[in-house]
């Protein structure tokens, strides 16, 4: 039992912001597509060249179709009736086949579907007809009919299509609605036939004689005598969705608006997908074909609307703009598994959570640099030993996702020893960064602050001098490393200011100097 | 609603201090140093409330002072947040105090306001336990402290400012207000300015940095002497000069030994 939905409005639907109460129209090489209903009621008709449609309708907008556009959204679409039917086909240009007799049972009936899937079309404001039919080409042509011709024809008790109720729907089809090549069709109504019955009363043998097999596996393939097999969807697991404007968009803040409707199809593809990522690349286009684009970072891989709307917002504002924009795209780049967080039901109140969004919204606002982790490295060079960076490192997650894990219990033994493995791999790659080890003695002492890079200290015989007087007050410590590339080698001791703060400070050996690298605090 | 539930109500605000009732309670955390508790009326560093530190130098002992507090803290739940520290937070001592350093997040910006809409955004998420800001030079900066009052209260976590010392004359919005000053025998001197509940004026000397007592003041004519070897040769014995790669040769040519002879003995 297939089920064809038809986007009759596609080429209009397609293009962001077509308004209901102005006239549209979508024009293709100077004949008009289709229109929307204002236009219909002013007289303006799909198939008028442009300038007789100018003349019915004078405040008529006429915009050029773009199909690539159609066809991202039939895929779209196609991704939104996937959860009804896993046996899914488009059909260009604007149709997408459905087999639902294998999901009635799931959805409680015919009719408990249909709406359902009604519900689903309108939601993203989208037009369809509706078509049922035994076959795929059966019903694609009821789907030019409206629906109460087909609906009647599936017989709930028994399960079944009435085949007598389906062959007489067919017989009474007009040709001109056959997919077939005009030429065919010009040549089947010159010989009288107006309906599908008509050739139906034929013998194959003549049909096949006067017009050619296409048209004998076409009516075969319709009723049924012929299998018809279809090449099923297959969504893929990648987000790039565009909008096009009819009219350009001035405002940032009007920018907001599609923003807001992608941003709503990425977490419905999230959803669907169990995926996060932690970047959205937004692209824009002006209408003087500037294209820029900005990257807004997630730290965490939480799957939120409002929270990615509110830091794409603080980085649209800081985005230089160049003209009224009229195309805009979202993607998500490295799309990775969600990271499931179980949490038993009756949770103990935690004071504090573990989420990151204030460190998004902070990066978002201030730059992706401003906000980062300290990292202690496994190296003897104080400057070295320690960095700042602004991705969270691999590890400090992972041991994050170890503590979710631990709590969550042996429930998720299965799902644990997977990224254990992980882990383990992770750590290998990253041997050089140290988390819990601790490679100084106790008695070694290390300053609290390391200066970002270490300051000359002024040398007397008496005395030691940096913004006042320097006063040694502790043991050498001798330093020396990296011979086989740069060699350092220095003697550090502590050293008193005159203020009562302790500084560290190193004789450097090379540069025969002192220097000051650190403060006590 | 009747006057004497609005009134009960108002004074069941945790912000109205009444004098006929201190015992009610205020959640503090332990500053880890019990002669400082017992300065303080409420016996520690007040939660969803704003300490500030004044200081007269960086480096005075802030860090060691708050270090048993923060290392607490990283230990559980919840972000340590240090909004632009005045140098980079030194990863090895960091952790030897206990501070976990997957839980400790640093913040920069060159402008004020910034820092403050980031220390507020990180003191509401309620994904921070603590954070420290320090607020550069000595205005007033009377809105920005108000700010963040406001965003401890609502995130019910610590939040630290650390200032110059001459920021002391301004009014503040914090609740606990301290001056840190360094003493001549590398002590700190903490004085108590304002606190809730208690009286201004404790002080208290603290003896935060506990290496000190295996150091020796090394007197100036004690220092280390670094002079350049005339002869660097002779520190190799000429059988192995061949033996040794010319960069590695350069550098032993360059090193002179600790200075054995002026090194006093550790008391």
């Amino acid at each position: 039992m297939w089920l064809c939905v038809r986007f009759a409005l596609l080429p209009l639907e397609s293009l962001w912001g077509h308004s209901e109460t102005t006239p549209v129209a979508v024009g293709e090489q100077q004949r008009l597509v289709c229109c929307n209903a204002m236009a219909y009621q002013k007289g303006v008709r799909p198939g008028q060249s442009v300038a007789t449609a100018y003349a019915v309708a004078d405040s008529l907008q006429v915009v050029e179709r773009r199909e690539h556009l159609e066809q991202q959204q039939l895929k779209k679409m196609a991704l939104q009736l996937y959860p009804f039917s896993p046996v899914l086909t488009l059909w260009q240009p604007d149709k997408l086949l459905v087999e639902i007799g294998r999901s009635l049972t799931l959805f409680h009936g015919l009719d408990p579907l249909l709406s359902r899937i009604r519900s689903a079309v309108a939601q993203h404001h989208m037009t369809a007809c509706f078509g049922l039919g035994p076959t795929p080409k059966a019903a694609e042509l009821f789907s030019y009919l409206s629906l109460s011709e087909s609906y009647p024809l599936w017989n709930t008790e028994q399960q079944a299509f009435d085949n007598k109720a389906f062959l007489a729907l067919v017989d009474l089809i007009a040709i001109n609605l056959l997919p077939l090549p005009e030429k065919l069709i010009d040549k089947i109504s010159a010989t009288g036939i107006k309906t599908i019955g008509g050739l139906r009363v034929l013998s194959t043998a003549a049909l096949n004689k006067r017009f050619g097999r296409e048209l004998v596996l076409y009516l075969q393939q319709l009723t049924g005598e012929h299998p018809d097999v279809q090449t099923c969807f297959q969504p893929q697991i990648e987000f790039t969705q565009s909008l096009e404007f009819i009219d350009v968009i001035h405002q940032r803040e009007a920018l907001l608006f599609p923003m807001r409707r992608l941003l709503e199809d990425l977490i419905y593809f999230l959803r669907l997908y169990q995926k996060s990522g932690q970047l959205l690349r937004w692209k824009l286009r002006d209408s003087y074909q500037v294209a820029s684009q900005f990257d807004v970072h997630l730290s965490d891989a939480q799957v939120d609307f409002n929270r990615f709307l509110e830091l794409t917002r603080l980085q649209l504002d800081s985005v230089n703009l160049t003209g009224p924009i009229e195309w805009l795209e979202l993607s998500m780049p490295r799309l990775v598994d969600a990271d499931i967080q179980e949490q038993s039901l009756f949770s103990r109140s935690e004071p504090f959570n573990d989420e990151l969004h204030f460190v998004s919204k902070i990066k978002a606002r201030l730059g992706y640099s401003s906000c980062l982790w300290l990292v202690q490295k496994n190296e003897v060079i104080p400057e070295l030993s320690c960095s700042l960076l602004s991705d969270q490192p691999s590890d400090y997650s992972k041991q994050r996702q170890s503590q979710v894990q631990s709590r969550r219990g042996s429930r998720s033994l299965n799902v644990s020893s997977s990224t254990q493995q992980k882990q383990s791999l992770q750590a290998s790659e990253q041997n050089t960064m140290m988390l819990d080890g601790d490679l100084l003695p106790q008695q070694k002492i290390r300053p609290s602050w390391l200066l970002p890079v270490p300051q000359a200290i002024g040398r007397t015989p008496e005395r030691l001098n940096w913004q006042g007087k320097l006063r040694l007050v502790s043991q050498p410590e001798r330093l020396f490393h990296h011979w086989w590339k740069k060699p350092v080698s220095r003697d550090y001791y502590v050293a008193q200011h005159e203020s009562g703060i302790f500084y560290w400070v190193f004789y450097d050996q090379l540069k025969q100097g002192w220097f000051v690298q650190g403060v006590f605090s | 609603m009747s006057k004497k539930a609005s009134i009960n109500q108002l004074l069941s605000h945790p912000a109205l201090w009444q004098a006929k009732d201190s015992s009610v309670q205020r959640h503090v955390h332990s500053t880890g140093y019990p002669s400082l508790d017992q300065q303080l009326f409420d016996g520690g560093w007040p939660q969803g409330a704003v300490s500030e530190l004044l200081l007269a130098n960086t480096g005075v002992g802030e860090l060691r002072l708050l270090s048993p507090i923060l290392a607490e803290l990283t230990q559980q739940s919840g972000y340590v947040v240090l909004v632009n520290p005045p140098f980079i937070p030194y990863a090895p001592a960091l952790q030897r105090t206990g501070i976990a350093l997957n839980k400790l997040l640093v913040v920069r910006s060159n402008d004020v306001s910034s820092l403050v809409w980031a220390a507020y955004q990180s003191l509401t998420s309620r994904s921070c336990s603590a954070v420290l800001t320090w607020l550069p030079g000595h205005a007033p900066y009377k809105s920005e402290l108000r700010k963040l009052a406001l965003g401890a209260r609502e995130g019910q976590c610590w939040s630290f400012v650390m200032r110059h010392q001459r920021a002391q004359q301004h009014p503040s919005a914090a609740k606990l207000r301290m001056a840190l000053s360094a003493t001549d025998n590398g002590q700190t001197h903490i004085q108590v300015l304002k606190q809730p509940g208690g009286w201004q004026g404790r002080e208290v000397t603290l003896q935060l940095l506990s290496e000190q007592r295996h150091w020796t003041r090394l007197p100036v004519n004690h220092w280390p002497t670094y002079q350049p070897l005339k002869k660097h040769e002779d520190l190799l014995s000429p059988e192995l000069t061949h033996a040794i790669p010319r960069s590695v040769d350069k550098w032993l040519k360059q090193v002179t030994p600790i200075p054995h002879a002026q090194q006093p003995s550790i008391h």
